[in-house]
């Protein structure tokens, strides 16, 4: 559990700097009060599985680089590839994770890997993180997970209580959200006193988790209706200013709109940014893709500091796996699940970097990640039992997460 | 269209005799079947005794939902219970089975397992692979056959024919990928694992998975002309082989040492069509009788008699009640009707749901059907009853529902079964279900719905309640569901109706298969 020579850690400064930009918010913040808040979770997750040559980890000038040039960042010492200006801006406030490694390089394993903290096994859905999440805020105003873009791996044996709300389009609404018109408070309620007895009925000396479930996700979707909060998921409202300093394409509204929702209180917010499986014409698709990333994350960055909702908002980002040091004949990478960046920030963190790769970025040089081990900071993080233990439909006890040490010298 | 006088005799004759019916039929029936005497050997002794049949009306909803895809008309309900009892059951059944509605439904059903976790499909190759599937169903083909058309075909084609299984899998030389799905669907094996490494739980090997691949290594399939053509060329080439992957080799381009095609070790002669050996050995083999049975079973039951239904074992012995199942379907030629008959025959799935705390533990012994969330053209179908159109006719809409709300619906609704795993409810249906334009106009008390023509033929508030329980849930209300009606439809104006039909139509009892 080695600190590698060029990692920085900045205990005192961090948390200072954090702290001072949380105080300037609002000097009330209930973090005095008995038991701090449970935190809340932005997953900003990468499709298909980014380049970390293209992204936190350039190599220029080497053989596996490419045409990417590389950036100074905030941090001496540290650079990102040219795409991320905003982000090198404030790489120190960022978690670099340079290392992570695993053993899926299929895209829909990996995507269930990197959503659930395990490779998938017949016979068993794990949860989700955002349904984990969700799982230790009941209350959440409006929904305790909200997935922005294209579909995930979902609450598995966490049931439908906590499957997120999927938002394939942050820029249109989500759709019936009102109530008809005609259909008043009191006549929804005399539906929902109706339906209440009808599933009372049926529920009767059935298996009745399925009915429970269906009462209760119908019930959830008529206090939804009814919320004065789901204002939130409007972005009309917001000025052009705002919307053009996220960027205007679909990622950007999405980071906006979690902000939108992280400030409604919704505990987990996941936006998707797909298009990075780059096998073809790869280069100027990063490109394209890490400027898209670079201006959404570093708004979103930007307001919860200024918020003060950083310091209790876990902020990740990764994707499906690493892509492959060779460049393929069609000016692509391949998939390459042994080396992959995840990027953290907020929630305390200490920011740094851990792990290194070699000059060519070929092989791990020090302190390789395995993904348990992220999970595990994650949990720690957000204050999820990465111990539980579950019991499967099929009668399997599920553990949470799988048995690792998490990242230790960024943890506060 | 609904008589009072004949709702009344119905009710009658249902308050009357609530067992009597049921509980002669079974007996003709069952005595004759090793599929029935399978069954209850599985439940084992704990729950022989368990359960009374289920009401014949509720049997004839649930059957009419598993295999037409849709709750009864208020004809067909009537009619129902004004025939003999001792045979009304399984008279209902055998129409179900050869209407065109079933193959339509069943179609339904196998597109979904066919094409799911398929590369992204034009619409007109799903629709046109169910209207094939539709065909085949409504000819009595036999499965096998059927199996044999999807793997082996060969030729120029329509896209939205035999040829979407491979369409959705196999393009782009995706050799491992339409290998992988085909002996998950046809095999009910997950072997693809193998794709990369041996397989962790059972004595199967990378190269045998590759062996199994490489019989699609000659598949191409390729568009007779550019542009939107629907008219492909699927071609066995003559020259192309399988391979094994290396360590730095992109997915699905192996570039290792030359695999020959062989079935679980047997070597394929591989002079001729190597898809068309595959199928034949996949269609003599004992997996494939026992996925079919194993999925056929969890679409009337609820649960596989193995479970995931992807989930059997590559070798090895499987319950004997799956075997059971088999054997009834190879005896009847892969005839996927004459299984389907035999199992909603059987007393297990004429065991009522309602029952005490050991419902759980029955459902799993399967002396006792699971209750399950009815698949969404099911829904969509109930729905078309409920509005009063007719649910045959695609064209048909209820007065006021667009055709957007119904591409919403089946965006909504449409389940992934790419997942694997069934996450229940979620918040998308819910909000559509509740405030959406189709259920809202299913209930509307205008037009020709179920609620508009019982509200022109009682004027009684309890014959109205009776009415469309009988219609909606093919029963008779419970004394607190009776109270909560009353109360809801105090005001006894068309909106307090349409309140108490939308609850009705957002319970689980109308979006479930019970």
């Amino acid at each position: 559990m080695t600190v590698t020579r060029r990692s920085f850690l900045r205990t005192g400064l961090g948390a200072a700097a954090l702290a001072s930009i949380g105080g300037s918010a609002g000097a009330s913040t209930p973090t005095a009060v008995a038991a701090p808040p449970a935190l809340a979770c932005v997953l900003l997750y990468l499709h298909g599985g980014a380049s970390q040559f293209e992204t936190f980890d350039p190599k220029p000038g080497r053989s596996t680089g490419g045409p990417t040039t590389a950036i100074d960042t905030r941090v001496p010492g540290l650079r990102f590839a040219a795409a991320l200006p905003q982000l090198a801006a404030r790489a120190d406030r960022l978690t670099l994770l340079r290392t992570v490694t695993s053993k899926e390089g299929n895209h829909d394993r990996a995507r269930y890997l990197m959503h659930t903290g395990h490779a998938p096994q017949g016979g068993v859905a794990h949860p989700s993180l955002g349904a984990l999440v969700s799982a230790l805020h009941p209350d959440a105003p409006l929904v305790g997970a909200v997935t922005i873009g294209p579909p995930v791996p979902g609450p598995g044996l966490l049931g439908p209580r906590h499957a997120a709300l999927p938002i394939r389009d942050p820029g249109r609404p989500i759709r019936n959200l009102q109530a008809p018109a005609g259909v008043d408070a009191r006549r929804s309620a005399a539906r929902a006193d109706m339906l209440a007895t009808l599933q009372q009925q049926f529920a009767q000396g059935r298996a009745h988790e399925l009915v429970d479930a269906h009462g209760e996700v119908m019930a959830r979707a008529r206090a939804l209706a009814a919320a004065p909060d789901k204002r939130a998921f409007d972005l009309s409202s917001e000025p052009a200013g705002t919307r053009a300093r996220y960027g205007d394409g679909r990622f950007g509204s999405g980071c906006l709109l979690a902000r939108r929702l992280l400030d409604a209180d919704v505990p987990f917010v996941e936006v998707g940014l797909g298009g990075w499986d780059t096998h073809e014409d790869g280069f100027s698709r990063t490109d394209a893709l890490g400027r898209e990333l670079d201006t959404g994350m570093s708004a979103l960055l930007d307001d919860l500091a200024a918020s003060g909702r950083l310091q209790q908002t876990l902020v990740v980002c990764m994707g499906d796996f690493g892509r492959t040091p060779v460049i393929n004949g069609r000016e692509g990478r391949d998939h390459h699940p042994q080396c992959a960046n995840v990027v953290l920030a907020g929630a305390g963190l200490r920011a740094a970097v851990v792990g290194e790769t070699d000059a060519d970025g070929r092989n791990i040089a020090e302190r390789p990640i395995a993904i348990e081990s992220v999970f595990r900071t994650l949990a720690q993080c957000l204050g999820i039992d990465a111990d539980e233990v579950r019991m499967a439909p099929s009668g399997r006890p599920i553990t949470t997460f799988e048995p690792a040490d998490p990242i230790a010298e960024i943890l506060a | 269209m609904l008589s009072l006088a004949l709702l009344g005799a119905c009710g009658t004759a249902r308050d009357r005799e609530p067992a009597r019916g049921h509980t002669e039929a079974p007996a003709t029936v069952v005595a004759m079947s090793p599929l029935h005497d399978a069954l209850a050997q599985h439940a084992g002794a704990q729950h022989q005794q368990a359960l009374a049949a289920a009401d014949d009306a509720l049997l004839l909803r649930r059957a009419s939902l598993d295999l037409l895809g849709r709750i009864p008309t208020a004809a067909e309900l009537d009619a129902f219970a004004a025939a003999p009892a001792s045979t009304r059951y399984q008279q209902a059944i055998d129409r179900m089975l050869a209407a065109p509605e079933h193959a339509d439904h069943l179609a339904q059903l196998w597109t979904d397992v066919l094409l799911a976790r398929a590369l992204k499909l034009p619409p007109a190759v799903e629709r046109g692979t169910h209207d094939w599937l539709a065909a085949q169903f409504a000819d009595d083909r036999g499965f096998d056959q059927t199996t044999r058309d999807l793997l082996a075909v060969t030729g120029e084609v329509e896209a939205d024919g035999p040829a979407g299984f491979l369409l959705a899998h196999g393009r782009r030389r995706r050799s491992a990928a339409v290998a992988g799905e085909t002996a998950r669907v046809f095999l009910g094996t997950q072997i693809q694992c193998a794709q990369c490494h041996d397989h962790p739980d059972a004595n199967y090997s990378q190269r045998e998975f590759h062996a199994f691949a490489a019989h699609f290594a000659r598949l191409s399939i390729r568009p007779l002309e550019r542009g939107a053509s629907t008219r492909l060329r699927v071609v066995e080439n003559r020259r192309g082989q399988g391979r094994l992957p290396t360590a730095s080799d992109p997915p699905d381009r192996p570039s290792g040492e030359i695999v020959m095609p062989s079935y679980f070790g047997t070597a394929t002669d591989e002079r001729g069509n190597r898809r068309e050996a595959l199928a034949e050995a996949i269609v003599a083999d004992r997996r494939f009788a026992r996925a079919i049975a194993n999925r056929s079973f969890a679409q009337l039951m609820g649960r596989g008699v193995v479970e995931p239904v992807d989930g059997l074992p590559i070798d090895g012995a499987v319950p004997p009640l799956l075997d059971a199942l088999a054997d009834t379907l190879i005896a009847g030629e892969f005839d996927l009707d004459a299984l389907l008959r035999a199992i909603v025959l059987s007393p297990a799935y004429r065991a009522s749901g309602t029952a005490d705390d050991g419902a759980e533990a029955r459902v799993a012994a399967f002396a006792q059907a699971a209750v399950r969330p009815l698949p969404d053209h099911a829904l969509l179908r109930s729905l078309a009853v409920a509005a009063g159109v007719d649910p045959d006719d695609p064209a048909s809409l209820p007065p006021g529902v667009r055709r957007r709300d119904l591409r919403e619906f089946r965006f909504v609704f449409d389940d992934d079964e790419g997942m694997e795993v069934d996450e229940g409810p979620n918040l998308p249906q819910a909000l559509l279900w509740q405030h959406g334009e189709l259920v809202a106009r299913a209930a509307s008390a205008r037009g020709d719905t179920v609620l508009a023509r019982v509200l022109r033929a009682h004027d009684d508030p309890d014959a109205r309640i009776d009415a469309l329980w009988w219609q909606l849930f093919a029963r008779s209300p419970a004394d607190r569901e009776r109270t909560a009606a009353r109360a809801t439809v105090q005001r006894d104006d068309a909106a307090s109706w349409e309140d108490l039909v939308h609850a009705m139509l957002c319970s689980s009892e109308f979006t479930t298969n019970h």
